[in-house]
C-alpha cells in the first residue's frame, strides 16, 4: 500500500522534470556513461567466461603435443573452394621441413583433403568441464568428410607443437586469478589496519604503523625474487609454489593498503563533518563506516584497480626473472616469457600473442576500475 | 616537525633490525648455499668443499651466523665480504660507479614522469570523457600494460632491427658508449648518454606515468567538486584561475605524498629493465648475488633496498605535512 | 687544457710503467704458431697484422682476477687469457702441446716428468720468468690449504697423494709422482702466477699478513696496474656491468713464423651483457664481431650474414659435454621405504625400456632446431678417446655405440616382460605387485631441459607410465641428486678430452655416481669393471692402450643405463668476415663463451 503511494508520488514528480535516485542507481547511472569502461567491464566478463570453458572452446588438449609442429604458423582457415566460391570453412594439414641452406622451417599445406570446420563436436581429448563433468565435447574441430582429422593452430603452436590458442586460454586460469586472490588477502587487512590506524592514532596508531612500516621496509620485487627461490626450496608442486607467489604478493603489498588509507582517514578526521558528527555524539564505528568511509572510496577503488593488473604484470615479471609459474604449469606470463626471445620473436611471431592477451586483460581490468571509481564518485563534474 | 621527522628517522633503525632478520632468515630457507655449484664439479673433493663450508661459516647455527653478522656490523661497520668476489660487501654492490647510476635513473625518471602526467593528468580531468580524454586515458594504460621486460626487450630489437641504428654507429643497451667510459663529460658523452637513457625512460616511466595520471585526474575531479572551488566560480573567477590556483594546488597533494614512496619502488622495480637494458645498477648486483647465492651480498641489497623504502617513507610524511598544514602531528 | 695535457702524459707514464718495452727480438725460444705452415693444423690460416681491437660479448661479470682462487668461466675468461701455463691442450687438435715450456721428458718408470721452461722470458712488468714462479704456483699456491683453490683437487693421484714439484735449475723444473697416471700432463696445464707480485700475500712465506690473505688479493677492486701475467692479454680497464678491456702483452712470447709477435689485436674488449638476446642484437649491430649463437639463433643470422657482412659457422660435430636423465636406483634406501619401486629402478630392463622412449630425433629437430647430435657416451663426442671412432683420434664412425633406438612397442614390450603392467586398469601401468607405480622427473628452469623434458614424460605417459614433470630450483635438484629423495633428475655435466675427468662421476665411489651411490659398498660386476678400466687408462702412456680400455668403459657404462644420454648441441658461431682466421675455432665446453677462438691469431682484415 505504502509503496504503491510512493511510486506514485514518484511518478508525480518524474513527470514535473525531478527524478529521484538512490545511490545504487547513479552509481550505475554514472557506470554506464562511462564508454571504454563499459567496454573494459565486457571484455573482462568476456575472458572470465572464456576461462570457464578454456578447455571446452580449445581444440585440443593445453599439453597435447604435435611433435611434427613444432613453431607452426596459425592455420590458415580457408573460405573459398578451388572455383572461388564460396564454402564451408575448411583447413588443409600441414607437413614440416627445414631448407638446409638457410634453417627455416618450410609448412606445406597437403591441398588433396579438404578438413572442414565442425562446431560442437565430441570425441576430441578428454576434459573435466567446470573441472567435474568429463567429456570429449569441443567448440570445434577440422574434420574431413572420411571422419579424419587435421589440427587447427588458430594461433599457432610453441616449441613443442602445443596449440597456443588452448594454451593461452588455459594460461588464463592462473593469471587471471593472481590480481584478485591477492586483493582479497591483502586489502582487508590495509582497510582494517589502516583505517583503525588513521582513526585513533596515537598509541595504536604508532603500533599498527611500526607493524605495516616493517612490512614496508621490505623491497617488493627483491623479496619476491628471494621467497621465489626460497619456496622452491621446499620442492613445492607448480600449483603451491602458485599459491606462494600470491601469499608473498599480499604480504609485500598490504603494508601500502594501510598506508594510504591511514593518510586519507588522517585527513579526513579533521574535517568539519567529522568533528560534527563527533560533537553529536556518534560513535566512532559510525563516523568510521558512515562518515570516512564513503569519503575514501573512490581512493580504495583507484588503488584496487591498479593494483589488480599490476600484480598480473609482476606474476609476468617473476616468471620472467624464473621465480614464477613452472611448467607443466601456465600462465600468460610464463607463456610470455618463452617469447621473450628474440629468435623465435622474429621467426615466430605469433608466440607474442600472450603479450596481447596480457595488454588487453590489464587494460580492460583498468578501464573497468576506472568506470567504477567515476561512478561510485556521482557527484564529480561531468 | 622537526623532532618528527628526528624521531621518524632513528626508528628506522630497529626497523632494518627487523628486516635484516626476516631476509636473513628467508636466505637460510632457501635451498642449497653459494657451494652447491661446487658440489656438482667432478674436480672438487669433499675435502675441499668442508674447508670452503668452515672458511665461510656456513656450518654454524642460524642463531650463531645472525648474531656474527650482527656484530660485525656494529663494532666495525663491517657488512662482510663477498663470496664471490672477495670483496668487501659495499664494494661488491657499489662496484664501479653503480650506486650513482641507480639513484640516477632513478630520480631522472622520476622527474620526467611527473613533469609529462601531471599536466596529462589535469588534461584528463579537464576534458573528462572526452575523446582527448579516452585518448590520453588510453595510451597512460598501454604504458602500464605492457611488461617491462618485455618492452625493453622489443624496444631494443625495434631500434636493432627495424631501425637499424648499427649502422649509424649507435650502439644499444648500457648507459653510453665503451669508449666512453672514464672519459672527462663532454657533449658528445652527454647526448650518448641521452641516447641510452631514452628507453630507460620510456619503458620504467611509462609504466609509471598511468598511475600517476589517474592519481592527477581523479584529484582534481574530486578537487573540482568541493565547496570552495563553487565559491571560486561563483567569485566570477576564470576557470583557468579556478583550475590551476585553486583546485591543482590542492589536488598535486596526494601526488607529491607518494613521491616519496615512488622513488624506491623506482630502485628496486628496474631490477628487470636494468637485466634486459644493461645498467650498470645495484639491481644487477643483487640479482646476480642472488643466483649464485652469495648471502652477505644478498643481505646487504635487501637492507640497501630497504633503507631506500624508509627514507622514502619519512620523505613522503615529511612532504604530507609539508604540503597539507592541516595534518597534526601528535 | 694544461690539465689534460699533464693528465695525458701521466697516463702515457703510467702505461710505460705498467707494461715494459716488450722483446727488443724475438726471443729464441719463442712460441711459434705454424700459421699456414703446410702440413700442420694451422695450415689453412693467414698471417696477420698487428692493431686494431676485437669484441666480444660475455654474458657475466669476472667475480676478479685472480686465476688461483676463480671457480666459474666469467673469470677464468679473463685469467687465462692473462696467465699461461707449462702446458696446453691444443685448441684445434686436442693434442697437448708446448706451451710456456718448450719441451718435457718422461722417465722410464712413468713416474717423473721434467719440464724444460723457454729461456729469457718476461712477465709482462719485465721481471724475467722462472722454475721459481712455477715451484712458488704450485706447492706455495696450489697445494696450499690456505689458498682456496678448486684446481687443487685436479691434481690428486688415484693414491690420494700429489706430484711434488721440485726446481732444477733456473729453467729446469721436475713433477714427481708416486704412480704413473698419464692424465696428469693434462692437469699440468695450470696456469703459472708472478711470484714477485703474489708472494707478499701468501702468509706462509710473508708472515706478517694474516693467513687467507692470498683468497682476497687480485680481486676486482685491486688497481689493474698491479695485474702481472704471461698471456698475450692483461687487463687494463674494467667498468663493473658493462666491459672488461685487455691489452696485449708486450712480453707475450707467442709469434708468428713471419715474426711478428702476437696477439695480432692490440686490444680485446669484452661487453658484459645480461642474456643471450642482447647478445644476439649487439652482434647484429656491429657492437660485437664474433657471437656463439643459440640453435634458435642461426635462421635469423643466416639471411642476414651476406647483407651485414657477417659469416655463420655451422659444425655438425657435437660439442663437449652431456645430457642425461638418471632414474635414482637408491630411491628411498635412506629411508625404508619405496622398496619395490627401487627394485624395479635397479631392474636393468626397465632402464631399457626407459631408454627406449627417448625420442632424440624430435628433441634434435624441436628443441635444438635441428642443430646437435644424439648422445650415447659418458664421453664427451670431440674427445679423442670417444668410443665411436675406431682408434685414438680417429674419424668418428659410431661402429662401437650402443644405442637404444625409439621404440614405444620395444619398450612396452619389455615393461610386459618384466610385470610392469596395467593390473587396475587406471590407464597407467603399476609394479609386479599391483601397487600403483607413479614417478617424478625434475629439472631446473633452463628451455632446453624443460622442452626435453616435456618431451620425454609425454612419451613415457604413451607406453603407460605415470610420469609426471616438475621443475624445481636448481640447488634443490642438486640436493635431491646428492640425496636418496629424487627420483628422475634431468640435467648435464661438462666434459673435456680426457675420459679420466670423469672418474668423480663414473668411479662406484664417486662423489657424483648420483643414480647409484650404494654402489660403493656394494658393486656389481659392471662396477668393479669400469672401477678397473678406468684404472688401466689412466695408468698408461700408451694411447692405444687407454683408448681401449675406454672403449669398453664407455659401452659398459652406456648399457648399464645409469645416466642414460639424449642429446647434445652442436657447435656453431658467427663472426663478422673482416676478422682473419676466426673460421678457426675449436668446439666450446661452454656453448656460451669464445674459448674456442684462438683470440691471438685472429686479426683485423681492413688493417692488411
Amino acid at each position: 500500500m505504502a509503496s504503491r503511494r510512493k511510486k506514485k508520488a514518484q511518478a508525480q514528480l518524474e513527470e514535473q522534470g525531478y527524478v529521484s535516485r538512490s545511490q545504487a542507481q547513479m552509481i550505475w547511472q554514472a557506470f554506464r556513461r562511462h564508454r571504454v569502461g563499459n567496454v573494459g567491464t565486457v571484455i573482462v566478463l568476456l575472458f572470465l567466461l572464456v576461462a570457464i570453458f578454456a578447455q571446452y572452446i580449445g581444440p585440443m588438449s593445453f599439453s597435447y603435443q604435435s611433435r611434427k609442429h613444432p613453431f607452426a604458423p596459425p592455420t590458415t582457415v580457408h573460405w573459398r573452394d578451388d572455383d572461388g566460391s564460396l564454402s564451408r570453412p575448411y583447413v588443409y594439414a600441414t607437413t614440416r621441413a627445414i631448407d638446409r641452406t638457410t634453417y627455416a622451417a618450410i609448412f606445406t599445406e597437403d591441398i588433396s583433403k579438404k578438413y572442414y570446420i565442425r562446431f560442437f563436436v565430441t570425441g576430441g581429448s578428454q576434459h573435466n568441464l567446470f573441472g567435474f563433468i568429463p567429456t570429449t565435447g569441443h567448440l570445434f574441430a577440422a574434420r574431413a568428410d572420411d571422419g579424419t582429422e587435421a589440427p587447427v593452430f588458430l594461433l599457432g603452436t610453441d616449441m613443442l607443437g602445443r596449440d597456443m590458442f588452448t594454451r593461452c586460454l588455459v594460461g588464463s586460469w592462473v593469471s587471471l586469478a593472481v590480481g584478485p586472490l591477492v586483493i582479497l588477502i591483502a586489502f582487508p587487512l590495509g582497510i582494517l589496519l589502516g583505517g583503525i590506524s588513521g582513526y585513533y592514532g596515537g598509541g595504536v596508531d604508532m603500533f599498527i604503523q611500526r607493524v605495516c612500516e616493517v612490512f614496508l621496509a621490505i623491497p617488493g620485487l627483491p623479496i619476491l625474487m628471494a621467497m621465489g627461490a626460497a619456496l622452491r626450496g621446499f620442492g613445492l608442486s607448480a600449483m603451491m609454489v602458485f599459491f606462494g607467489v600470491i601469499v608473498s604478493l599480499a604480504i609485500i603489498s598490504w603494508g601500502g593498503f594501510a598506508r594510504v588509507i591511514r593518510g586519507q582517514v588522517l585527513a579526513i578526521r579533521e574535517m568539519d563533518f567529522v568533528t560534527a558528527a563527533s560533537a553529536a555524539g556518534a560513535s566512532d564505528l559510525r563516523i568510521i563506516v558512515r562518515h570516512i568511509t564513503p569519503n575514501i572510496t573512490s581512493y580504495l577503488i583507484v588503488s584496487a584497480t591498479l593494483q589488480i593488473p599490476g600484480m598480473m604484470l609482476t606474476e609476468a615479471a617473476l616468471s620472467f626473472l624464473g621465480y614464477g609459474i613452472q611448467e607443466p604449469m601456465t600462465s600468460w606470463g610464463q607463456l610470455l616469457n618463452a617469447a621473450t626471445n628474440i629468435g623465435a620473436m622474429e621467426l615466430h611471431p605469433w608466440i607474442l600473442i600472450p603479450g596481447a592477451f596480457i595488454v588487453v586483460a590489464v587494460l580492460a581490468f583498468n578501464f573497468m576500475g576506472d568506470a567504477l571509481r567515476d561512478a561510485v564518485d556521482p557527484y564529480s563534474i561531468l | 616537525m622537526l623532532t618528527y621527522i628526528l624521531r621518524r628517522t632513528l626508528y628506522m633503525l630497529p626497523l632494518l633490525l627487523v628486516v635484516s632478520l626476516i631476509s636473513f632468515t628467508l636466505i637460510k630457507i632457501m635451498p642449497g648455499d653459494y657451494l652447491t655449484s661446487a658440489r656438482l664439479n667432478p674436480q672438487v673433493t669433499e675435502e675441499t668443499l668442508q674447508a670452503q663450508i668452515e672458511r665461510f661459516g656456513l656450518d654454524r647455527s642460524f642463531i650463531v651466523q645472525y648474531g656474527l653478522w650482527l656484530k660485525n656490523i656494529i663494532r666495525y661497520g663491517d657488512f662482510g665480504t663477498s663470496f664471490d668476489t672477495k670483496m668487501p660487501v659495499y664494494r661488491a654492490l657499489f662496484l664501479g660507479n653503480k650506486l650513482q647510476w641507480t639513484v640516477f635513473i632513478a630520480f631522472s625518471t622520476l622527474v620526467l614522469s611527473y613533469l609529462f602526467a601531471i599536466p596529462i593528468g589535469i588534461y584528463s580531468a579537464t576534458h573528462q570523457y572526452k575523446p582527448s580524454d579516452h585518448i590520453v586515458t588510453f595510451l597512460g594504460f598501454l604504458g602500464l600494460s605492457i611488461p617491462n621486460f618485455f618492452f625493453a626487450l622489443v624496444l631494443l630489437w625495434i631500434l636493432v632491427v627495424i631501425f637499424k641504428v648499427g649502422d649509424h654507429g649507435l650502439t644499444v643497451g648500457g648507459v653510453m658508449d665503451l669508449h666512453f667510459y672514464g672519459e672527462a663529460m663532454s657533449w658528445s658523452k652527454f647526448t650518448n648518454i641521452l641516447w641510452h637513457l631514452w628507453p630507460v625512460w620510456v619503458v620504467i616511466g611509462t609504466s609509471n606515468m598511468a598511475g600517476l595520471i589517474r592519481l592527477m585526474r581523479g584529484n582534481l575531479l574530486d578537487t573540482l567538486s568541493l565547496p570552495y572551488v563553487k565559491t571560486a566560480r561563483a567569485k566570477g573567477l576564470t576557470e583557468r584561475v579556478v583550475i590551476y590556483k585553486h583546485a591543482v594546488r590542492n589536488a598535486v597533494n596526494p601526488l607529491v605524498t607518494i613521491l616519496g614512496l615512488t622513488l624506491p619502488g623506482l630502485v628496486s622495480g628496474s631490477v628487470v629493465v636494468a637485466i634486459v637494458l644493461n645498467l650498470p645498477t645495484v639491481g644487477r648486483s643483487y640479482f646476480a648475488a642472488l643466483q649464485r647465492q652469495d648471502e652477505p651480498v644478498i643481505m646487504a641489497g635487501l637492507l640497501f633496498f630497504s633503507l631506500f623504502l624508509l627514507i622514502g617513507n619519512v620523505l613522503a610524511d615529511f612532504l604530507l605535512a609539508w604540503v597539507d598544514p592541516r595534518i597534526r602531528y601528535d | 687544457m694544461k690539465n689534460a695535457l699533464i693528465l695525458a702524459g701521466l697516463l702515457v707514464i703510467t702505461s710505460l710503467a705498467v707494461f715494459g718495452q716488450g722483446y727488443p727480438t724475438q726471443p729464441a725460444d719463442a712460441l711459434v704458431f705454424p700459421v699456414g705452415v703446410a702440413g700442420t693444423v694451422y695450415e689453412d690460416m693467414e698471417l696477420g697484422v698487428r692493431g686494431g681491437t676485437i669484441t666480444i660479448a660475455n654474458i657475466e661479470d669476472p667475480k676478479g682476477w685472480n686465476d688461483m682462487t676463480a671457480h666459474e668461466t666469467s673469470t677464468t675468461y679473463f685469467t687465462q687469457r692473462q696467465h699461461r701455463g707449462l702446458v696446453n691442450l691444443d685448441h684445434i687438435s686436442g693434442a697437448i702441446v708446448p706451451d710456456l715450456a718448450k719441451s718435457w721428458e718422461i722417465s722410464d718408470d712413468s713416474l717423473v716428468i721434467t719440464f724444460h721452461l723457454r729461456e729469457g722470458l718476461k712477465w709482462s712488468d719485465g721481471e724475467p720468468i722462472t722454475a721459481d714462479d712455477v715451484v712458488f704456483t704450485y706447492n706455495d699456491l696450489l697445494l696450499n690449504l690456505d689458498v682456496d683453490t678448486n684446481g687443487r683437487d685436479g691434481q690428486l693421484l688415484p693414491d690420494d697423494t700429489y706430484p711434488v714439484c721440485e726446481k732444477v735449475d733456473t729453467y729446469t723444473v721436475k713433477f714427481t709422482m708416486s704412480v704413473i697416471f698419464r692424465p696428469a700432463l693434462n692437469s699440468l696445464s695450470f696456469s703459472i702466477l708472478p711470484k714477485h707480485k703474489l708472494a707478499q700475500y701468501v702468509h706462509k712465506l710473508n708472515p706478517e699478513v694474516p693467513v687467507g690473505t692470498f683468497n682476497e688479493a687480485w680481486t676486482l677492486d685491486t688497481p689493474l696496474t698491479e695485474l702481472v701475467g704471461n698471456g698475450p692479454y692483461i687487463v687494463t680497464d674494467y667498468q663493473p656491468n658493462v666491459s672488461v678491456t685487455m691489452t696485449r702483452n708486450p712480453y707475450y712470447y707467442g709469434y708468428d713464423p713471419a715474426g711478428t709477435q702476437l696477439p695480432y689485436y692490440d686490444t680485446h674488449i669484452s661487453a658484459i651483457v645480461t642474456n643471450q638476446d642482447v647478445s644476439m642484437l649487439k652482434f647484429r649491430n656491429g657492437e660485437t664481431d664474433v657471437y656463439a649463437l643459440r640453435p634458435e639463433d642461426i635462421a635469423i643470422l643466416l639471411p642476414e650474414g651476406a647483407s651485414k657482412g657477417f659469416h655463420v659457422l655451422i659444425t655438425d660435430q657435437p660439442g663437449y659435454g652431456t645430457t642425461w636423465f638418471l632414474i635414482n636406483q637408491d630411491v628411498g634406501l635412506a629411508e625404508g621405504v619405496d622398496n619395490e619401486k627401487r627394485e624395479v629402478y635397479r631392474n636393468v630392463k626397465f632402464r631399457e625400456a626407459m631408454a627406449h622412449c627417448i625420442d632424440k630425433e624430435t628433441m634434435i629437430q624441436n628443441v635444438l632446431n635441428g642443430l646437435g647430435g644424439p648422445q650415447w657416451s659418458p664421453v664427451s663426442v670431440p674427445s679423442p678417446f670417444y668410443a665411436g671412432r675406431d682408434y685414438y683420434g680417429g674419424p668418428i664412425t659410431e661402429n662401437n655405440a650402443v644405442i637404444f633406438e625409439y621404440d614405444p612397442a620395444k619398450a612396452a614390450g619389455l615393461l610386459d616382460e618384466i610385470g610392469v603392467i596395467d593390473a587396475d586398469g587406471d590407464g597407467y601401468r603399476d609394479l609386479p605387485s599391483g601397487a600403483p607405480l607413479a614417478m617424478e622427473i625434475n629439472t631446473n628452469d633452463n628451455t632446453t631441459r624443460v622442452a626435453s623434458c616435456l618431451i620425454l614424460v609425454d612419451d613415457w605417459q604413451a607406453v603407460g607410465l605415470n610420469v609426471t614433470f616438475q621443475v624445481v630450483d636448481f640447488n634443490t635438484l642438486v640436493d635431491r641428486l646428492f640425496g636418496s629423495s629424487g627420483d628422475l633428475i634431468y640435467l648435464g655435466l661438462t666434459g673435456g678430452d680426457e675420459p679420466n675427468s670423469g672418474a668423480n662421476v663414473y668411479n662406484s665411489c664417486g662423489s657424483l655416481h648420483a643414480y647409484r651411490y650404494s654402489a660403493c659398498d656394494e658393486p656389481d660386476e659392471i662396477d668393479t669393471r669400469v672401477d678397473e678400466l678406468l684404472g688401466i687408462g689412466a695408468n698408461t702412456f700408451d694411447l692405444d692402450e687407454a683408448f681401449a680400455a675406454y672403449v669398453e668403459y664407455q659401452q659398459l657404462l652406456s648399457a648399464q643405463l645409469g645416466y642414460i644420454y639424449t642429446v647434445v648441441q652442436s657447435f656453431q658461431y658467427a663472426y663478422y668476415d673482416y676478422v682473419g682466421n676466426a673460421f678457426k675455432a675449436s668446439p666450446t665446453s661452454t656453448p656460451g663463451g669464445n674459448n674456442g677462438l684462438l683470440m691471438e691469431l685472429c686479426f683485423d682484415k681492413r688493417l692488411l
